[in-house]
């Protein structure tokens, strides 16, 4: 296909997801803020997965769907770490009644 | 094909920008599904639709409705994000992660054909020889525009035989890679990565009950549902005339000794 998408414009645009989740990570208060930027995190990773797996041929001893099999246990995995991120931040906003990590500071120095 | 592409990215990098900009906790979920959705739909433009739909099925309907859900129950009280991150913060995160782009947006661009064999002797000899190599071995990506092309042989339609009895020559069996991915998936799943899909079901097993363990009601203590019913009946009745009768100076510890 003359008209096909280059595969660099898919790891740019999964880059670009992966650097605006870190911001995110780096620059938000709220708990559940960081949850979601690390979110987006996985899923610019899983792009990068998936682009790969559809562009470059599969090494000999690996079957043909394994990176998507990889992207779909990355989303098993991130549904999990949700699910229990929630129960933890619950447990600290019962504790300090904020959701706020500079609160989240007990075990600092 | 490209300029859908264009406007999928736009789109998904503006609501990502605004997940991590948003004061408001409730837009940054919304703007979340949205960046959930552009994922979906730059899986279908790979060619990975079974990816899409679990996508949408996983992460829009569950982790964004739980993040939701986390919302709703961590609301501060004064309203949201009362403690803004501290300049220096935000200036060290941006930084960061501006110079983890431009990291990530070098490699992607620079990113040299070298075969992994260049100083061994086969290699110095088949470039002066000129004859190819034994074994081409796997290049760098490839850097022009090229799906691993799937053509579709004309035997193809009269074959009648289904997808997974069929012997997999290497087209077919790409092909059916693409075509059948449910099938495909579910076939992988239990042989090749069968080890990995009950170490993933042991896992959301751990995390459900982890989960429910720790959002129970600190110090809910059910009484056992069996011994204490004779018990209790006797027992406030008993502590009923026990504390009608006496007339305790130190009520306080006869009452902590009763709830002990």
């Amino acid at each position: 296909m003359t008209n096909d998408i280059p595969l660099t414009w898919f790891l740019y645009f999964a880059a670009a997801a992966f650097s605006i989740g870190l911001l995110g990570v780096l620059v938000r208060r709220n708990a559940i803020a960081v949850l979601m930027a690390i979110e987006i995190m996985l899923n610019a990773a899983n792009i990068n997965l998936i682009a790969f797996w559809r562009y470059v041929p599969p090494p000999p001893g690996e079957g043909l769907n394994s990176g998507v099999l990889l992207a779909l246990f990355v989303i098993t995995i991130a549904a999990a770490e949700v699910a229990v991120g929630i129960g933890l931040i619950l447990v600290c906003y019962r504790r300090w009644k904020a959701a706020d990590v500079d609160q989240y500071d007990t075990l600092a120095g | 094909m490209r300029l859908i592409f264009l406007i999928f990215s736009a789109m998904g990098l503006a609501l990502a920008m605004g997940v991590v900009l948003s004061k408001n906790l409730v837009r940054a979920a919304l703007c979340l599904v949205g960046f959930f959705f552009i994922v979906a739909c730059q899986f279908v433009l790979l060619e990975a639709e079974f990816m899409a739909a679990m996508q949408v099925l996983v992460y829009i309907g569950a982790v964004a409705i739980l993040l939701l859900f986390g919302i709703m129950l961590t609301r501060n009280i004064l309203g949201d994000e009362t403690t803004g991150a501290s300049a220096i913060t935000k200036a060290f995160g941006g930084l960061l992660s501006l110079g983890l782009l431009l990291v990530l947006f070098a490699g992607i661009t620079n990113q040299k054909i070298r075969d992994p064999r260049e100083g061994s002797i086969e290699y110095d000899y088949a470039k002066a020889t000129g004859k190819p190599l034994a074994d081409p071995g796997r290049t760098a990506w490839p850097d022009t525009a090229s799906r691993l092309p799937v053509e579709k042989i004309a035997s193809d339609d009269d074959d009648e035989t289904p997808v997974a009895k069929k012997k997999l020559t290497s087209n077919q069996a790409r092909k059916a890679a693409i075509d059948n991915m449910g099938l495909m998936v579910g076939t992988e799943m239990m042989t090749r990565f069968v080890i990995a899909f009950e170490v993933a079901g042991l896992l959301l097993t751990v995390a459900l009950v982890g989960a429910v363990v720790l959002a129970r009601h600190a110090g809910a203590e059910e009484p056992p549902p069996g011994k204490n019913r004779g018990k209790t009946a006797a027992g406030s009745v008993a502590s009923l005339n026990g504390a009608s009768s006496s007339s305790d100076p130190i009520p306080s510890e006869h009452a902590g000794g009763a709830a002990l």
